[in-house]
């Protein structure tokens, strides 16, 4: 009997169940914000700086608004009393802050920057007015790169500051000069990382609208933090928040650069509220690429110490990245320099560290958070390091790394920088990685092609990967928000039917199904039964949305959570009814029935319907409806760590210097795994995104600030056809010994390898021809013939 | 991203699409074939025509025959056409072959021949093919229709030889009688991409002196497709399947090009790249010899 009644309660957990979301997505029913129409509704387009430097003189706007269709036009002058910049401050000494206006006032600091905003009736009327608008613009210098940022003369961007630094960190361990010094063997590095950002197939978008009669704003928009945004526009606009209503609808995609507020949702909302009509814009390509955030370019120096065993003794390490313009809402802009910062150790055991970070102003596009923040930058500097001492010592790069990895015995294990690393399989992932793959056959692939004079190349890399981090780790970052948690508001209606509304976002995570799992488990009821709502402030519990790898852990935990609280209310009714003890009742198949008799029990909406209709049936102490809004926070805050080691083999074309990717092998863990399909289509998407890191993308910007790739034509992306030929995901399941179900993160993990793999690979197959060794990326095929002819 | 003000005319012959040329120049009138290259720069407002010339209901403009010594193709024949050709493959594979390596199949179903050679984009493929294949390219203008030879054809960068008024309606491909082959290699970034360089060769054997003539051709090295004679003079008389010789005339095409470099390559990595592909063009040549083309 009591195996029947197993069978009749599917675990969800841990199935590959088939996104539920997929069907919508797959055949075009989604719906984006540029599929909404409102009555009414005018277009907005934006008149964009083409210096990157420059005094704003004047904007003519006399002969826009003279065109026909066009309805209003609006500058940074006309709004400088009326709204605030958008301003995102770090608590953290040496910062120094600046507001992003909705259009720049007196001075423009980046190609793109928005310095007038038109409305019109439709979309080709208010391109051509965009055209009219002439922005009399002062050049001056521009400050292109960080070295011309941190030059003893460099023009300020923001007059106010005493240099071109939004902040400079440091971090030193006690003795840490001893510790160098004392250092048989020390080597220096510099990697570069190359400007490039994420470029999701919905670009940006909006519709904001205006309620004279009540004075409220709704605006429709593609981020992944709905209330953050209402926040900050609140915040802008001197607007209640309690009279904005963010509405993210389908989200085509958001790697965390649709984790903002921008400039441009803050105009259509102005131009939104002086017209009385709903006013749209939707992003062009190349707005995304010059305009949007931009993300990775960081520059490292390190100077690493070690013994004649391959033990890591000090690392050093001066870290500079390039933030572009303005800081970001809500981040600001430490995050990269922060993460990068603080992740740089990794998964070694390395105990002596000192660490300078800058985070650089310049005259480009602000630089964001997007899928890995950093850690792809901190992997590739300490995976480079590791390839390097391995090569200086004669040792396998998989030994080096075995040597130094953190191992099981040691977690919880405290990092030098004080990351919490609550669990771990650093040398199982990779040794289990290396059988997968067959690394000695690879080995003995690579040297019968090179008997052959073909280059083939073995890249390794593994990396620990902070997820779900709350409180006590934004706590540490010094800004001004602290994400600690993350709301599920959980319904049961009169039908036995449930409804959980998530503060997250899911664009593309199956966030819908793997929170159904959750939610289905805990009430023994069918997927079908679950419908996950989000993205809708007016009908969501507040929270941060989808980033950080933490919408998983956090919003599943707090499902979980509330589930559990009316399952046990659900029982204590049943129990009721029944005449039994509450612990007695069990559920599944819908059904709450006393342990071992299944006959004897109710449906769930039997029960729900008598809660809600026939209150006289349930317990007089309890409330006639079946709700629950729990957060959780994955206490205690520090995060959950994911790990993960890839292996890759690479054949390099020594004539052309290009890259092909032959197989790869990667191995995950991510803690107890809620839908295996979806962590696998995680990691895939991921390491596709990495591979254009190393091979691909590139933001080039020139010496004058102009960005010089400003289409797809120039701004290249991996495809289906670029991934390696074979491509293996293996797991292991080391639960968090913290967060509910023991999960942890993992949605940024597969973007964080991809450079140093490459890189990794192409340095073992070109070694027989040179010396040279890969620095920064992307590993272009002309960077691979250099080091090549350099012999 | 949408363009500017324009008038779109569908003309159901070429005499009425080239008066319209003609009554329209004064406002930038242009013709509209696959779209692929013309509509995303009106789109980035690059191109600002004030007027379109739609050939797609223009009859005979689209078509693959095959002539008593070659082949007549018509200008509005889709790259995606050319790839799927079961008479090309079988007799002039190049064409084929070529075709699957423009852009994406998407791109190939729409964008046409004669649209790609009129572009003139240094990095595409049918301008440097018909430099190698030393085509004759045919336009009616209002005063009738003229022939003119590949090597006339591109003037410079994204600019043919066409009067503003005149309509490209076909190219004509002869082959010699002899016994011949081909051989194309083309360096991309990634798969579907614009090549950064691309070689073709064609080659007359004889089989007693080996390549008795040959032609080779480059794109990606100059502001139209460049015609390598110094490659084509080191392979006279040379064994077809000779690796040496192969590296001989790549190096001396290599040698005789000064590209001007760019985002995707610079002038030297360019060089490297036609030494590269030329060889490899090469090898595809001396393969296909005595297949059946
Ligand atoms: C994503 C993408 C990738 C691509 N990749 C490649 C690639 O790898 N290699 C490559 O070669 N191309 C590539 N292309 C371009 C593609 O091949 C185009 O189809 C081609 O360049 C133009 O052909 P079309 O028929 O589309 O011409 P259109 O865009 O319609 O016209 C192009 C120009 O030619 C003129 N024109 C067209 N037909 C005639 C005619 N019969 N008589 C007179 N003038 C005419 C037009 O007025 C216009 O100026 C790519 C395009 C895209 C969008």
């Amino acid at each position: 009997m009591t195996d029947q009644i197993e069978t009749l309660a599917p675990r969800f957990f841990g199935q590959r169940v088939k996104r539920r979301e997929d069907p919508r997505f797959l055949l075009g029913r989604a719906k984006y914000v540029d599929d909404i129409v409102r009555p009414g509704m005018l277009f907005a387009s934006f008149v964009r700086s083409s210096e990157a430097h420059a005094r704003v003189r004047g904007v003519d706007i006399a002969d826009a608004l003279a065109l026909p269709g066009v309805v209003d036009v609006l500058t940074g002058e006309m709004i400088a009393d009326t709204s605030h910049p958008i301003r995102s401050d770090s608590t953290m000494p040496t910062w120094q802050g600046t507001g992003f206006p909705a259009l720049a006032i007196d001075k423009v600091r980046f190609v793109g920057e928005a310095v007038a905003c038109v409305v019109a009736e439709d979309r080709y009327a208010v391109e051509d007015a965009t055209e009219a608008v002439i922005p009399d613009l002062e050049p001056l210098t521009p400050v292109a790169n960080m070295d011309q940022a941190t030059a003893a003369d460099a023009p300020l961007i923001h007059e106010d500051w005493e240099d071109n630094h939004f902040i400079k960190r440091h971090v030193e361990t006690d003795g840490f000069d001893e510790a160098l010094d004392a250092a048989p063997h020390r080597s220096s590095h510099r990697f570069v990382m190359a400007r490039h950002t994420g470029m999701p197939l919905e670009n940006r978008g909006c519709i904001a609208e205006w309620d004279s009669a009540k004075g409220e704003l709704t605006l429709w928009t593609a981020t992944q933090i709905p209330h953050l945004v209402r926040t900050g526009l609140a915040d802008a606009l001197q607007i209640p928040e309690n009279r904005i209503r963010v509405i993210a609808p389908d989200v085509g995609g958001g790697f965390g650069i649709k984790g903002h507020l921008f400039p441009e949702e803050l105009s259509c909302s102005i131009m939104a509220i002086r017209t009385g009509r709903p006013v749209k814009w939707i992003e062009d390509r190349r707005e995304h690429i010059i305009a949007c955030i931009h993300a990775r370019e960081h520059t490292h120096e390190v100077e690493v110490g070690y013994d004649d065993d391959g033990t890591i003794l000090a690392l050093k390490a001066h870290l500079q990245v390039d933030c572009g313009a303005y800081s970001v809402y809500p981040w600001t802009s430490t995050m990269d320099t922060g993460m990068a910062l603080g992740i740089l150790p990794g998964p070694y055991r390395i105990r002596n560290y000192y660490v300078d970070a800058e985070s650089v102003a310049t005259n480009k596009a602000p630089l964001g958070p997007y899928r890995g923040v950093a850690r792809p930058a901190a992997c590739f500097t300490i995976e480079r390091t590791m390839d390097a001492v391995a090569e200086q010592l004669g040792l396998d790069p998989t030994e080096i790394r075995r040597r130094n990895l953190v191992r099981s015995d040691e977690f919880p294990y405290t990092s030098v920088t004080g990351l919490q690393y609550d669990s771990g399989s650093f040398i199982e992932a990779l040794d289990l990685a290396m059988e997968k793959a067959g690394y000695q056959q690879w080995r003995e692939r690579q040297q019968a092609a090179r008997e052959e004079g073909r280059y083939l190349g073995i890249g390794v890399t593994t990396y620990t990967e902070q997820t779900a981090h709350t409180t006590q780790e934004f706590k540490k970052r010094g800004i001004p928000m602290v994400f600690g948690y993350e709301t599920s508001m959980l319904r049961m209606d009169p039908s036995g039917q449930v409804t959980v509304n998530t503060s997250i976002h899911s664009h593309g995570q199956g966030l819908e199904t793997t929170l159904a799992q959750i939610a289905a488990d805990q009430l023994g009821v069918s997927l079908e039964d679950v419908r996950i709502s989000f993205g809708d402030t007016s009908e969501v519990a507040y929270g941060s949305g989808t980033f950080a790898s933490r919408s998983a852990v956090l919003a599943g935990g707090a499902t979980d959570l509330a589930a559990g609280e009316i399952r046990a209310k659900l029982a204590r009714i049943a129990a009721h009814l029944l005449e039994a003890a509450p612990e007695d009742i069990e559920f599944s198949g819908g059904r709450a029935y006393v342990a071992g008799s299944p006959d004897q029990g109710y449906s769930l909406a039997e029960i729900a319907r008598m809660t809600h209709h026939n209150p006289q049936h349930i317990p007089e102490d309890e409330a006639p409806i079946l709700e629950s809004t729990r957060t959780y926070d994955a206490s205690p805050g520090n995060g959950t760590f994911t790990n993960a080691a890839l292996l890759l083999l690479v054949e390099v074309d020594a004539e052309t210097g290009f890259v092909h990717l032959l197989d790869l092998v990667c191995v995950e863990d991510c803690g107890r795994i809620i839908n295996p399909l979806i962590v696998d289509g995680q990691i895939q998407g991921g390491i596709a995104q990495g591979i254009g890191s190393a091979l691909l993308e590139e933001l080039v910007y020139d010496e004058d600030g102009q960005p010089l790739v400003t289409t797809l034509v120039d701004y290249l992306m991996p495809g289906t056809t670029d991934m390696p030929e074979n491509f293996e995901i293996h797991h292991l399941e080391t639960p968090s010994p913290f967060t509910v179900q023991g999960i942890k993160g993992m949605g940024e993990g597969g973007a964080i390898g991809p450079g140093a793999l490459v890189a990794s690979a192409v340095d073992d197959a070109i070694r027989p021809l040179t010396s040279g060794r890969v620095t920064s990326l992307p590993i272009t095929p002309e960077k691979v013939r250099t080091l090549i002819e350099q012999g | 991203m949408k363009p500017p003000p324009f008038e779109y005319h569908a003309p159901a012959t070429t005499d009425e699409a080239a008066r319209l040329l003609r009554e329209l120049e004064d406002e930038e009138a242009k013709c509209l074939a696959g779209g692929q290259s013309l509509v995303p720069l009106m789109n980035l407002r690059l191109a600002r025509p004030g007027h379109l010339v739609d050939l797609n209901r223009v009859d005979g403009l689209n078509g693959i025959s095959a002539t008593k010594d070659g082949w007549r193709i018509g200008a509005l024949t889709r790259h995606a056409q050319i790839e799927d050709s079961a008479e090309l493959a079988a007799g002039l594979k190049l064409l084929p072959q070529v075709a699957s390596q423009i852009g994406y199949r998407a791109i190939r179903t729409r964008g046409t021949i004669g649209g790609a050679l009129c572009h003139a984009d240094p990095v595409a493929e049918w301008p440097m093919i018909a430099r190698l294949l030393d085509v004759d390219v045919e336009v009616v203008g209002p005063d009738g229709s003229r022939e003119i030879a590949a090597s006339d054809f591109f003037f410079t960068v994204f600019t043919p030889a066409i009067e503003p008024d005149e309509i490209l309606t076909s190219i004509q491909i002869r082959l010699p009688k002899g016994s011949w082959t081909t051989g194309f290699s083309e360096f991309a970034r990634k798969s579907g991409d614009y090549a950064v360089v691309a070689a073709g060769v064609f080659l007359e054997v004889d089989r007693k002196h080996g390549v008795s003539a040959a032609r080779v051709a480059l794109s990606g090295v100059e502001l139209t497709p460049h015609r390598s004679e110094a490659a084509e003079s080191a392979l006279i008389g040379t064994d077809p399947g000779d690796g040496a010789a192969h590296e001989r005339a790549a190096a001396a095409a290599a040698d005789a090009v000064e590209p001007s470099g760019d985002l995707h390559g610079s002038s030297d990595f360019r060089r490297q790249l036609v030494r590269a592909e030329l060889k490899r063009a090469l090898s595809d040549a001396a393969s296909n010899l005595g297949v059946r083309r």
